[in-house]
């Protein structure tokens, strides 16, 4: 076992998802506080947050139930200390649950990222296939870019996890730190090899964390420049 | 409780020769009963007030009747109001004999008129369903002029205040308050308000009707002693809103009172709607718009400031929360039904930390505190010490329903909220953690949560902290003297026998025994 090895893989995984959520927290929340204080309003009581909440927690309800959490409650109306809730039950014996409890808290991160990098590259790219992309080859569909766009800004206030997402997330972390340990020592074992791949995707998964990033950064400044 | 017993015991021989007692007698009730609900009026004042009976004042008393009062209106059983009135007859034939024969501090005219007035709230607390915890004894309007000023009161006052100011001060939304007066001229202004209002009109914040917040508006005095300049007058109203807003939101006054006046306030006087908001708020932008527009639709007479003040306050209702709100997500362990099985899980210490971890959302317990009390330092490490003790012992409470069944439906999250809460308010201001919990601390809680609370949340509350106690006492945290003493200044009926041996019987159980105490 290789502890640069080790850091590539389990360690960029769970540190890279930690850091891409923590940031998308703050920037995104950021940008909502923004227009909170310009309109007076609560992010749940402006329609154009509207989508961007929706797809927060049906991404949060719709990942929990792939693993076999039970949802109790489901509301989208805002009350006096929440934008919208989502409730789940879950067998505290059961490991898929207890790995539900990591990725149906930090679904809205990575579900929303995911969503809007796969209509981006349809939008900007369409002929090309993923690895061909480069500015160079850019070929704009416009009413794509158009839609994208609009739901770039969108979708942003959706990414902000909570104070409450991100502990839920460390609740099922240890289950996963030791799923992905067995998935390291497993490779480590049987295929070696595969241990490069797995660091190669993460950093795949850091350059699209970055583009996010930098999507979410264009438009917190876009807002700042509307509110000033 | 030697002190007290030794007052019964002493008193005991006269006062069964009293007039009182006599009539008592002639009224059916049986001596052993009558001697043993001295006892626990005995126990209830010590628990509120301290074992001194010298110490006992009028105001001291009319909390303890409220409480009991407030304790037996919101008690569904049916006999609740009989228990009620005898007990009441004994208390006020054994107080007012205490009083003629100088054993407490309250003179016996004080007394007569405190049980002339509370009289006339027993009916209506039954009838009507009025909380009794809103009785002001100050205010009576068949007293004719003021009642007396009180330093103490005022010092109270001037506490709570600096507590509740020293929380909204804090507030994102004060910024632009700051930004106008100053933090000491909002400090300044606000309590001055507090206190011309108490000086002027005998009215604490949580009574304050519309008159006296017009009256004090208007006061010379005020405007003297409130240091606003003729610029920083017009943000008075922002601050009394927002002042009101959020003792609402943290128990300093109710949320149904706010409810009544923060639309009148922004309403109802043409000065504060001026300046309910500033100016540049596309939010009073918005407000002014809508309502001139309902106006010219003839949807809304400008003259009837009753419908001016429904309609804003629909439109409040509308425009809530200017802040911004995250969405929630909780993730509870999936638990049995089976009271049984649930209570076999409390031997699952994996499983009660993640209850814990789950039901931790509060990050504010540290935010505010007392330094010093009594000498006892406030300690971070001890406080989340605390907090997490009271997150253990609100999950253990709910997974052994079995031994300490909840009269209501209450839910999981209720349960560990309330005990976490009542634990980390009892840490910052008293500096007291959950094993040193003392019946003054509790009895001063008490007090200050009257009228804040509407009844069922209280009653709700009370027998949380109730049952909380009987676990603990079970847990030999606390002795069964303190058990005891502890439940009485919450306000609830003890539970820990006072026969057996670590037995713990529920409010109903208790209520039937008084009851069949009284028939035999």
């Amino acid at each position: 076992m290789s502890w640069t090895s080790l850091a590539q893989t389990v360690g960029a995984s769970l540190g890279g998802s930690y850091l891409f959520s923590w940031l998308m927290a703050v920037i995104a929340g950021n940008t909502t506080q923004q227009l909170v204080n310009r309109t007076g309003r609560s992010n749940g009581q402006l329609w154009f947050m509207k989508p961007g909440i929706l797809v927060h927690e049906a991404l949060h309800a719709v990942v929990g139930l792939v693993f076999g959490l039970h949802i109790t409650a489901f509301s989208l109306r805002p009350t006096a200390d929440s934008a919208a809730h989502v409730s789940f039950r879950y067998a505290s014996h059961s490991w898929r649950a207890r790995l539900g409890l990591f990725f149906s808290a930090s679904a809205p991160v990575w579900g929303i990222s995911a969503t809007l990098l796969l209509l981006g590259k349809r939008a900007w790219w369409p002929q090309q296939a993923w690895a061909a992309i480069s500015p160079h080859n850019l070929a704009p569909d416009w009413p794509w870019v158009a839609g994208w766009a609009l739901l770039t800004v969108m979708l942003t206030f959706g990414l902000a996890l909570s104070h409450q997402d991100l502990v839920n997330m460390w609740r099922g972390t240890p289950f996963l730190v030791v799923l992905l340990g067995l998935a390291y020592a497993v490779l480590a074992w049987l295929a070696p090899a595969a241990l490069a791949g797995w660091w190669r995707v993460n950093q795949l998964a850091g350059g699209f964390a970055l583009v996010m990033l930098a999507l979410s950064v264009v438009v917190n400044r876009l807002v700042t420049w509307l509110v000033a | 409780m030697a002190q007290q017993d030794k007052l019964i015991q002493r008193i005991w021989p006269g006062f069964s020769k009293s007039a009182g007692y006599a009539q008592l007698r002639q009224a059916g009730q049986p001596a052993a009963y009558l001697r043993h609900t001295a006892e626990l009026v005995n126990d209830m004042m010590d628990a509120a007030v301290g074992a001194d009976p010298k110490q006992w004042q009028t105001d001291d008393i009319s909390g303890m009747l409220l409480d009991f009062l407030e304790m037996a209106a919101a008690d569904d059983d049916a006999d609740a109001q009989a228990i009620f009135e005898e007990t009441y007859a004994l208390m006020k034939a054994l107080l007012s004999y205490l009083a003629n024969q100088g054993e407490i501090g309250a003179s016996p005219q004080g007394l007569t008129l405190l049980f002339t007035r509370f009289e006339r709230e027993i009916d209506a607390a039954f009838g009507a369903g009025q909380a009794p915890g809103f009785i002001d004894w100050a205010d009576d309007p068949q007293v004719a002029g003021l009642p007396q000023w009180q330093e103490n009161r005022v010092l109270s006052l001037q506490e709570e205040f600096g507590e509740w100011f020293n929380g909204f001060v804090k507030l994102k939304g004060t910024a632009e308050l700051v930004k106008h007066l100053g933090e000491v001229g909002l400090a300044r202004a606000l309590q001055n308000f507090v206190e011309r209002a108490y000086d002027g009109y005998r009215k604490t914040p949580r009574s304050w009707s519309k008159h006296v917040i017009d009256a004090v508006y208007q006061d010379a005095q005020y405007h003297q002693v409130s240091g606003l300049s003729p610029a920083q007058w017009p943000w008075l109203g922002k601050a009394l809103v927002a002042f009101i807003d959020y003792g609402s939101k943290h128990g300093f006054v109710t949320k149904r009172y706010a409810a009544q006046v923060i639309p009148w306030l922004k309403s109802g006087c043409q000065q504060l709607i001026a300046t309910g908001l500033p100016e540049s708020s596309p939010l009073a932008a918005a407000l002014q718009a809508v309502i001139e527009a309902a106006v010219a639709n003839g949807e809304l007479d400008p003259d009837d400031p009753d419908a001016i003040s429904a309609f804003e306050a629909t439109l409040q209702d509308k425009l809530a929360d200017f802040g911004m709100l995250d969405s929630k997500v909780s993730m509870i362990p999936e638990l049995p039904h089976d009271p049984d099985k649930l209570a076999a899980l409390v031997k699952d210490a994996g499983l009660v930390a993640e209850l814990v971890d789950a039901f931790d959302t509060d990050s504010d317990f540290l935010d505010q505190h007392q330094k010093v009390v009594e000498g006892r330092r406030w300690d971070r490490d001890t406080a989340i010490a605390n907090h997490d003790q009271a997150l253990e012992v609100g999950v253990k409470l709910w997974l052994l329903q079995r031994d300490y069944p909840f009269p209501t439906a209450a839910e999981i999250a209720d349960i560990v909220s309330t005990v976490t809460a009542f634990a980390d308010v009892m840490y910052a201001q008293h500096i007291t953690t959950i094993g040193a919990w003392s019946p003054q601390a509790f009895a001063s809680y008490r007090r200050w949560l009257l009228g804040r609370e509407d009844r069922e949340t209280l009653a709700l509350f009370v027998e949380i902290i109730r049952r909380t106690i009987a676990m603990l006492y079970d847990e030999a945290t606390f002795s069964k003297d303190r058990a005891r003493k502890l439940q009485l200044a919450i306000g609830a009926t003890p539970t820990v026998d006072g026969q057996g041996h670590g037995q713990v019987i529920s409010l109903d159980q208790g209520k039937r025994r008084l009851a069949k105490k009284q028939r035999r």
